[in-house]
């Protein structure tokens, strides 16, 4: 295998294929050795008010060296288009990333994204010169509709963000895969190392995942895993695994050295 | 004194730009990024940025998100 499996969104060559999010760790010590360990080139963020009612510094910057990184920022908290282009456009404004990850949660219970609202989204941000990667359903359609408005990756979920369900409709998240000619990354609703080797398996270019890293027992360690799965799954799928049969058979030629 | 809506609270402070409201919340030499009446104003624009009565400012950051 070629070690050099590398890969693009974009003009930008990536190594890895974990993608991690940043919040939701249990303290910034946590995430930075979680960060180092997932080896993750990406990060995402979101973007809040600040809170002027505290004096103290905090931005989540403070612990991230911007060099070492390319920076993932998100739309959450919008609920349309247009507030979705807003704080694309506040994120742009940092001078840290012209990259934007488009979340527009239409349901409160699920966070599901408005497919849209989302679609609506990506065209103005990539009419703005924005590197668009939307996150939404695992519809093939929307998610072929969403390449064709010019996004720089397909971010279908497998489960509804901070479920850990994993993939629920793995024939969809494959048929994805196999249509898209852009990197599908499969985004949210992953629960442990098997899930991302399986969304891996299945071909995605990358996952990411945020809540599985941060709400482990152990931060770091299931960052590690997580490196880990995505690597093998990644390999399994380059290796190309056997066909399923529904019948056993023999590893050793079984009948002409047969001891009766 | 001026009289502005920031992050959706009213306050008034002794301001004429950006830079001066900046300074004055104590924000200054913090990563963050401003919106007045829903438009960016980057950075570099901030001295030059008139504040007037009623302005609705925002100052946002990143945080921690997936």
């Amino acid at each position: 295998m070629d070690i050099q499996d590398q890969w693009k969104i974009g003009d930008q060559l990536l190594t890895s294929r974990f993608f991690l999010g940043t919040g939701l760790f249990p303290n910034p010590f946590v995430q930075t050795q979680a960060i180092q360990v997932s080896g993750a080139e990406v990060l995402t963020f979101a973007i809040r008010r600040v809170n002027l009612a505290s004096s103290e510094d905090d931005s989540i910057l403070q612990h991230i060296e911007p060099d070492r990184f390319r920076f993932l920022p998100n739309t959450s908290g919008s609920r349309t288009a247009e507030e979705a282009v807003r704080i694309a456009r506040l994120a742009r404004a940092s001078g840290l990333s012209d990259w934007i990850k488009v979340e527009i949660a239409a349901d409160e219970r699920t966070l599901l994204p408005d497919p849209i609202e989302t679609l609506k989204a990506t065209e103005i941000l990539v009419k703005e010169g924005f590197t668009v990667l939307p996150y939404i359903s695992d519809d093939p359609i929307m998610c072929r509709k969403l390449e064709e408005a010019g996004a720089a990756a397909i971010m279908p979920g497998g489960a509804p963000i901070g479920t850990g369900l994993g993939l629920l409709n793995p024939y969809h998240i494959g048929l994805i895969i196999e249509e898209a000619k852009v990197p599908v990354i499969v985004d949210a609703g992953l629960g442990t190392a098997s899930d991302a080797a399986l969304a891996m398996e299945l071909g995605a270019a990358a996952v990411l995942m945020n809540t599985p890293v941060a709400k482990a027992q152990d931060p770091v360690k299931m960052a590690l895993a997580m490196r880990l799965a995505i690597e093998s799954g990644r390999l399994a799928y380059l290796a190309g695994r056997m066909p399923q049969k529904r019948y056993a058979s023999a590893s050793s030629e079984y009948h002409s050295l047969k001891i009766k | 004194m001026v009289e502005l809506i920031i992050n959706g609270t009213v306050r008034q402070l002794d301001a004429a730009t950006l830079t001066e409201v900046v300074e004055q919340l104590g924000l200054n030499n913090r990563p963050i990024i401003a919106e007045i009446n829903g438009e960016v104003v980057l950075s570099e624009h901030w001295q030059q940025t008139e504040v007037a009565d009623g302005m609705k400012i925002e100052f946002v950051h990143f945080v921690g998100g997936g």
